[in-house]
Order: C-alpha cells, then sequence, then structure tokens
C-alpha cells in the first residue's frame, strides 16, 4: 500500500516537472522567436542607412601573429575604429568553416557593420547579410556581386603593389636571381606575382625570376613554406618575394638561416619576426583603413553597397614599407613606378592562375 | 633548366629529404614498437602534436634545442598514459581510444597556442651543426648529411639502437612475443602487461620526439596542427614495414623525396599545380599501399587487450 501511495506520489512528481520544464522550454523558445524579431527590426534601420554605425566587427580566418593578411586586417579595423571614435570586435582565428553561423552570431552581438575579412567568407557573408540585414564588407569581388545596403566589396590591387615590389627586388639583386613564393593559390597573390615578375623586367629584363607555391591552400603550413624558400634560395636566388599567411614563418626560417639574402614580404610588418631584421628589403604594404573607413561612412549614408573599395598605390592602400635597405636609389625608382601606376602609363597584368603567373616570366617584360 | 641543378640545389634538396623524414621516421618507429607489443596506437596524431608543442615551448623559454626535445619526448610520454592506462591495463578499445587522443592532441595543442602566442614571434633559430671531420667536406654530400645536428645524429644512433634492440635482445623478442601470442610470453614467465607498458612508453617517447623534430629542426617553430596528418602516414609506413625498423628508415626517406620534389620542380622550370604538390606525399603512400598491401602482415595480438588466463 505504501509502495502504491509512493508511486503515486512520484507520478504526480514526474508531472508537475515535465509540465514545468515543458513550460520553460515554452518561454525560451518564445524568447528566441522575439530576439530574432529584434535582430530583423535593428537590421532594417541599418539598411536603410539611418542608423550610424557606432560598433562594428571584423572576422578573420587567422589572427594577427600571421604578418600579413590578417594582421593587415585587424590594424586596419583597429586604426578605423580610432580614426572613427567606435567600437570594433575583433573575431581572430574564426577559421573557415561555419562561417555563416560565426557572422550571423556577430550580428546578434550587436555588430552594425562587419568586415568578413577572407574571400572564403564572400557566400556566407552574403547569406548572413541577407538573414540579418547587417551590411558585410567581402573580399576580393567585383561590383556584380554588390547589393545595396548589405554586400560591397573591398578589392587589393596586388599587381600594383607587386610591381612595385618588383622594381626594388630588381635593383638589389646582385645575384641576377630572385624568387617569389606563394602557399596557396590566391587570386591577390597571382595578380602580386605577375605584377612583381613585371617589375623586375622594366628595371632589368636579364633577371631570372623563380617561382614555387606551397601548396593550393596551405595558408599556415610553415613547414612546406621553409621547405619551398630553402630550395628557391638554393636555386640562387639572393631576394625572396613570399607570399603567405601562417606559411611565412616557415619563409622566414628560411631567409634567417641563409647569407646574403634579403626577403620581401608582403600585406604586414615582419621584422619581429626575423632574428636579423637587416634582412628585410622591403614589405608590400596592404592598408585597408581607408577602404574601411569609407565603408562605414557609405553604411551612414545609406550608400553602402553601391560601389566596391579599392586597396591600391593611389589611396595609399598599398605602398612599400620604408627599410634601411630602401636604398635612395631604389626609392626613387618606387616613387617613379607608382606615379607610373596612378596615372595609367603602367598597367601591370594581373595573372589568375599560376600558369598566367608563368607565361608572364617565360614574357620577360616583352 | 640544367643551369638550376647546381650543387647548392642538390645539397639542399638532399637536406630537405632529411628533415622531412627524420619527425616521420622517429614517430613510425614509436609505433613500431607499440604495435609489435600488440598495442595499436592510433593517437600518434595528437601525441605528436603535444610532442611538438612541449617540445617548442621548452625550447623558447630555455633556449636549449637539448632541453626542448627531450620535454617533448616527455610530453610524448604523458600522452601515451592515457594508452597505457585504459588500453593495457584497463583493455578498453583502441581504436577508440586512439581517436579519442588525436582529438585531445590536436585540441590541445591549437588552444594553447592560440591562447599563448599569437600576438609575440615564436622563431626558434637554427640548431648549430655538427660537421662530421673529413666526412663534412665531401661535396654535396657532405653539407647535406654530414652537417647534421647533433640532435639528428643520436636521433639516428637511437633508431639504430632500438632495431637492434627489437631484433636481437631478450627485450625485443619479449616485445614482439607481446604483441604474436601474449598467452605463450605470460608461460614462459614473462609479464605481458609490463612488456606492453614500457613499449608504449617507449613508443610515446619517439612519437614525441618526432613531434618535437618537426617543431624545433624541420620548421623551427610551432603553428596548430603542425603535423598535417604524418602521424597517420607513420601508421600506415609501421603497417607496411612488418615490424623491420631498417624499412621503416627507408620508407619515410621515401615520404621526405616526395616532399620535397615538388617545390624542386617549380623551382627548376615545371610548372607543377599545387595541388599535385600537396598531394604527392599522399599519392605515394596510397601507392605503397596499393602495391605492398598483400605484404602488410600485423602483429596476432595487435589491439587485442590481454585478460591473464583468459580463453
Amino acid at each position: 500500500m505504501n509502495g502504491f501511495i509512493s508511486g503515486s506520489r512520484r507520478s504526480t512528481a514526474s508531472r508537475v516537472a515535465v509540465i514545468t520544464v515543458s513550460g520553460a522550454l515554452a518561454l525560451s523558445l518564445a524568447a528566441c522567436s522575439s530576439g530574432r524579431g529584434g535582430d530583423s527590426g535593428t537590421s532594417e534601420t541599418s539598411s536603410s542607412g539611418t542608423t550610424e554605425v557606432t560598433s562594428f566587427a571584423l572576422v578573420a580566418p587567422e589572427n594577427e601573429s600571421d604578418f600579413g593578411y590578417n594582421q593587415a586586417g585587424i590594424e586596419a579595423a583597429n586604426g578605423a575604429a580610432e580614426e572613427l571614435g567606435i567600437e570594433v570586435t575583433i573575431v581572430p582565428d574564426a577559421g573557415y568553416d561555419n562561417i555563416e553561423t560565426v557572422l550571423n552570431q556577430v550580428a546578434d552581438g550587436g555588430a552594425q557593420f562587419i568586415v568578413a575579412h577572407a574571400s572564403g567568407y564572400n557566400v556566407g557573408a552574403a547569406s548572413a547579410a541577407s538573414a540579418k540585414k547587417v551590411p558585410i564588407l567581402i573580399q576580393d569581388a567585383g561590383a556584380e556581386e554588390n547589393v545595396p545596403g548589405l554586400i560591397a566589396a573591398a578589392k587589393p590591387e596586388g599587381q600594383e603593389g607587386g610591381y612595385l615590389a618588383g622594381v626594388a627586388a630588381a635593383l638589389s639583386t646582385t645575384s641576377k636571381k630572385v624568387g617569389m613564393v606563394l602557399s596557396a593559390d590566391n587570386a591577390n597573390w597571382f595578380a602580386m606575382s605577375s605584377g612583381f615578375a613585371e617589375g623586375v623586367y622594366s628595371v632589368d629584363p636579364t633577371v631570372q625570376v623563380l617561382y614555387t607555391s606551397v601548396g593550393p591552400a596551405a595558408y599556415a603550413d610553415a613547414a612546406g613554406g621553409k621547405v619551398a624558400t630553402e630550395q628557391l634560395i638554393a636555386s640562387g636566388a639572393d631576394v625572396v618575394f613570399g607570399m603567405g599567411d601562417g606559411a611565412t614563418h616557415g619563409y622566414l626560417q628560411a631567409i634567417d638561416a641563409a647569407d646574403g639574402v634579403k626577403y620581401i614580404a608582403d600585406i604586414g610588418d615582419v621584422t619581429p619576426g626575423l632574428s636579423d631584421p637587416s634582412k628585410l628589403l622591403t614589405s608590400v604594404r596592404w592598408n585597408y583603413e581607408p577602404a574601411y573607413v569609407q565603408a562605414i561612412k557609405d553604411v551612414d549614408a545609406g550608400i553602402f553597397g553601391t560601389v566596391t573599395y579599392p586597396v591600391d598605390v593611389e589611396n595609399g592602400g598599398m605602398y612599400l614599407q620604408e627599410t634601411e635597405n630602401m636604398t635612395p636609389e631604389i626609392t626613387a625608382a618606387v616613387e617613379e613606378a607608382s606615379k607610373g601606376i596612378i596615372d595609367g602609363s603602367i598597367v601591370p597584368t594581373i595573372a589568375t592562375s599560376a600558369e598566367e603567373v608563368a607565361a608572364v616570366i617565360a614574357a620577360k617584360g616583352a | 633548366m640544367s643551369d638550376m641543378l647546381t650543387a647548392a640545389f642538390v645539397t639542399v634538396f638532399i637536406a630537405t629529404v632529411i628533415s622531412q623524414a627524420m619527425p616521420l621516421m622517429l614517430a613510425a618507429v614509436g609505433e613500431t614498437i607499440g604495435e609489435q607489443a600488440g598495442v595499436l596506437n592510433l593517437g600518434i596524431e595528437g601525441v605528436m602534436l603535444i610532442g611538438a608543442y612541449t617540445g617548442f615551448v621548452v625550447t623558447l623559454t630555455t633556449g636549449d634545442f637539448w632541453i626542448g626535445m627531450l620535454a617533448g619526448a616527455v610530453g610524448g610520454i604523458v600522452a601515451n598514459l592515457a594508452m597505457l592506462v585504459l588500453n593495457v591495463w584497463l583493455g578498453l578499445n583502441q581504436i577508440v581510444i586512439g581517436l579519442a587522443v588525436t582529438l585531445i592532441g590536436e585540441g590541445i595543442t591549437s588552444v594553447l597556442y592560440l591562447q599563448n602566442y599569437t600576438t609575440s614571434p615564436t622563431s626558434l633559430g637554427a640548431q648549430p651543426k655538427l660537421a662530421i671531420p673529413g666526412l663534412g667536406d665531401i661535396p654535396v654530400i657532405g653539407p647535406s648529411l654530414f652537417q647534421q645536428s647533433g640532435i639528428f645524429w643520436v636521433c639516428i644512433i637511437l633508431i639504430l639502437g632500438l632495431a637492434f634492440g627489437l631484433a636481437r635482445t631478450n627485450w625485443g623478442l619479449s616485445t614482439r612475443s607481446a604483441g604474436q601470442k601474449p598467452s605463450s610470453l605470460d608461460a614462459a614467465g614473462g609479464n605481458v602487461m609490463r612488456t606492453r607498458s614500457i613499449a608504449v612508453l617507449l613508443s610515446g617517447a619517439l612519437v614525441g620526439l618526432g613531434g618535437a623534430y618537426l617543431a624545433l629542426l624541420t620548421t623551427a617553430t610551432f603553428s596548430p596542427m603542425l603535423t598535417n596528418g604524418l602521424g597517420f602516414i607513420a601508421i600506415v609506413i609501421t603497417m607496411l614495414s612488418r615490424g623491420r625498423i631498417l624499412v621503416v628508415m627507408i620508407t619515410s626517406l621515401v615520404y621526405g623525396l616526395a616532399v620535397a620534389i615538388g617545390p624542386a620542380l617549380q623551382v627548376i622550370g615545371f610548372t607543377v599545380p599545387a595541388d599535385i604538390i600537396k598531394m604527392l606525399p599522399f599519392i605515394i603512400v596510397i601507392v605503397m599501399l596499393i602495391v605492398f598491401a598483400r605484404s602488410s602482415v600485423v602483429p596476432p595480438a595487435l589491439g587485442t587487450p590481454y585478460t591473464r588466463g583468459a580463453r
């Protein structure tokens, strides 16, 4: 009998617990649902251009220790926030998986504008911008990708920076061999490579340009980067132009261990990564800050998504870093080339594949 | 093209083959010892990463590569304690535990690295070379083979010593018995659990050394997922080598050759797609698997927990 009563009480208690939990779940779902509604309210304001951006975010696949692309994006975001007096949230090491979810979460976190700092994010960014109605700046896309109020692209003109680096390399080499190493099949790096070869040939067509790649997407392959760079150096290249995110660590190890070799970095400042900073000839610096600032101003003005934001020589988004190895002769030649690029008298080739880079190298400036 | 094949180029090419082969060789020898004792360690990728990260941190802190290598070995032993306790002592599923160790190793080293080293330079620099008098001056071969770091020579001696030990000593016989027929070892008065425990710890030390070699000497830095599948290649090589460490050494060198040849072809003028370069080592491993699959023999008791008196 007691057992029956006890079982009955347990059964009642279970029912109460189930009802309580169900109620809690229902309330949670309702809260989530209203949260989404709230988001869409925010985004409507945002896309109509009536909200001034007070907080934005940058989502990057790696972190600033890559001495390259991620470092440049993060530094530019911090610079833009400081210049505009607004808040920025940096989301580094986001990788490439589930990026749409990451961007949605960042939008839910209150970002009124997002920089999706990798071309691999473009598809996910388009979906997230559409779902959350938050303007997102994507990378390396053409004007056809623009969506008024939601999507626009930052587009580095890598061939211009590569050309300037080529001029500097040709004036620095004593072995008459210079090398390029890439860590991935990346459109920007192909463009930089073709520009680099043409820059070299513009100074001296007899200089041999060597080219090697670590892998199709070996952005962070430091070991592979070291192997490729060592072989370039062993082939006689005394100036090496390295393009790679985390793979740059490997490039720098090979440069550090070699005598008489100068290094040209891309995008970021690699000086802290070299045990002997005098080996740095220069770096093709990418400065995204003007692009970010303009994009945020366009969001405020309600015209975001109508233009592409270039990162080029003309707007100061692409330039060669000053070092003690940049002699007056090299600096003067680079300035001259910069003028030519700005006035349109020099139009470097934009290669889009390794084969096109090879064709530019084979043409020897002809 | 021919003007590119200079002595300096060939020297660096050979040195690259060796430096790429050594981490794999150490890890595969470690796996061989474990497998010969009947313990399948699928966690080798994670153990290598833990060894690499430990060695990297200690070298960065102390500035001493030798201490860093030692720390890598200790890191490998600690990581393999999970295999020891869960597999050897408690008899749990070796495949499941191995995969768990891999995931833990990948996760914990990535998190720790990203937490501690994202904003500071992480270059270890180069370890001083040890030129062998007379041999170090031979053209091409001298600088590429006989001007290696002292760590390289210690590792080679260690591997050769283990090859001898596994084939010709009582310890080696006991280890192989534990993988072939543990009940016979038990009946002969040997201690199966102790034999397997020693093999697992030694295996962990060697795999950890492989990871440390990769971080300290091959790459001279650490990055998340540095091993890039090397641990799994080590498992394949171990299975194909049928417990013969000299075969492990040769197949590791073939892997090193596959890694080095891609960039070399590009530098000397061949337009090789980057995908092929990255795939080449794995293609070679797959081809080896296909060609030598029939000769792949594993110890009968591999992966089987030993319970004394059980039928």
